[in-house]
């Protein structure tokens, strides 16, 4: 066995895990999939599993900027751990908070009022993930964490 | 190519408005379009917006807001709009938002 498929194997039997700060910029939606996409690159995942998780990645940061901290700056919390072919994401505001969780996640619901919001982030967060929990409170802010095997 | 692959172009051709979309479209990258796409159609003249995804390999659910909103304007005005160079990744994104029942996929290339 070489070194590096030793050392592959090492780390698929520990939790690994990295935790970045973000403010709340728009610029920082690209930012945020490109670290999510580099990390999980040890998980040896596919190019369309990559591109899921981006893309649940892109809706929960989103969300944070624009809908928990209205692009004031605030810093969001950005953690993404594995153990095996786990992959966790999680995306932590201390904004606004979600009144309604469980309208929240309907398909198509918006709060924006300028008409170009889809409605479709949580659904593209479940469609593209395993698992999507949210806690949230009015005041305290929002946690999404999502799971999703890889080369399941 | 002269234009960015981070931004957004447009150009008038004839009755359409062609705009480019970027590399990748989110929040962030499409700022603006709702903006540019009113005042090119209150100048008047602009019975089609055709979005080129030529350039476009990652797209969130912000892009299916805007196709849905810039539809219902051009529809608003008595006009429509199209895709051109769809491919892959936003293609999935597209059928799973459930997009082609309303808005047609065009077959042709836009003339770059």
């Amino acid at each position: 066995m070489d070194i590096q498929e030793k050392k592959r194997q090492e780390s698929f039997m520990r939790r690994e895990s990295m935790r970045v700060e973000l403010e709340s910029y728009s610029h920082n939606e690209q930012l945020a999939r490109v670290i999510v996409a580099a990390y999980m690159t040890r998980l040896n995942p596919t190019v369309e599993e990559t591109e899921d998780v981006k893309t649940a990645v892109s809706e929960a940061v989103t969300n944070a900027i624009i809908h928990g901290y209205k692009e004031s700056g605030e810093t969001l919390v950005l953690k993404v751990s594995s153990f095996q072919d786990e992959l966790q994401v999680e995306v932590e505001d201390h904004g606004v908070g979600i009144p309604d969780v469980e309208q929240a996640r309907q398909p198509l619901f918006t709060t924006s009022t300028e008409g170009e919001r889809s409605g479709m982030g949580f659904t593209f967060m479940e469609t593209f993930m395993d698992q999507v929990e949210v806690r949230s409170a009015p005041g305290r802010g929002t946690l999404v964490v999502m799971t999703k095997k890889i080369g399941a | 190519m002269t234009e960015s692959m981070y931004e957004i172009s447009y150009e008038k051709n004839r009755d359409a408005l062609i705009v480019r979309l970027p590399r990748e479209v989110d929040h962030h990258s499409s700022q603006g379009l709702k903006e540019v796409t009113e005042s090119y159609a209150a100048a008047g003249q602009v019975r089609c917006i055709i979005f080129d995804f030529a350039q476009t390999e990652f797209m969130d659910s912000t892009g299916i807001g805007i196709l849905l909103g810039r539809y219902k304007f051009m529809r608003s005005l008595g006009g429509t709009i199209g895709l051109t160079n769809v491919s892959g990744r936003v293609q999935r994104i597209l059928k799973i938002a459930g997009i082609y029942r309303i808005i047609p996929n065009l077959e042709w290339d836009v003339e770059r």
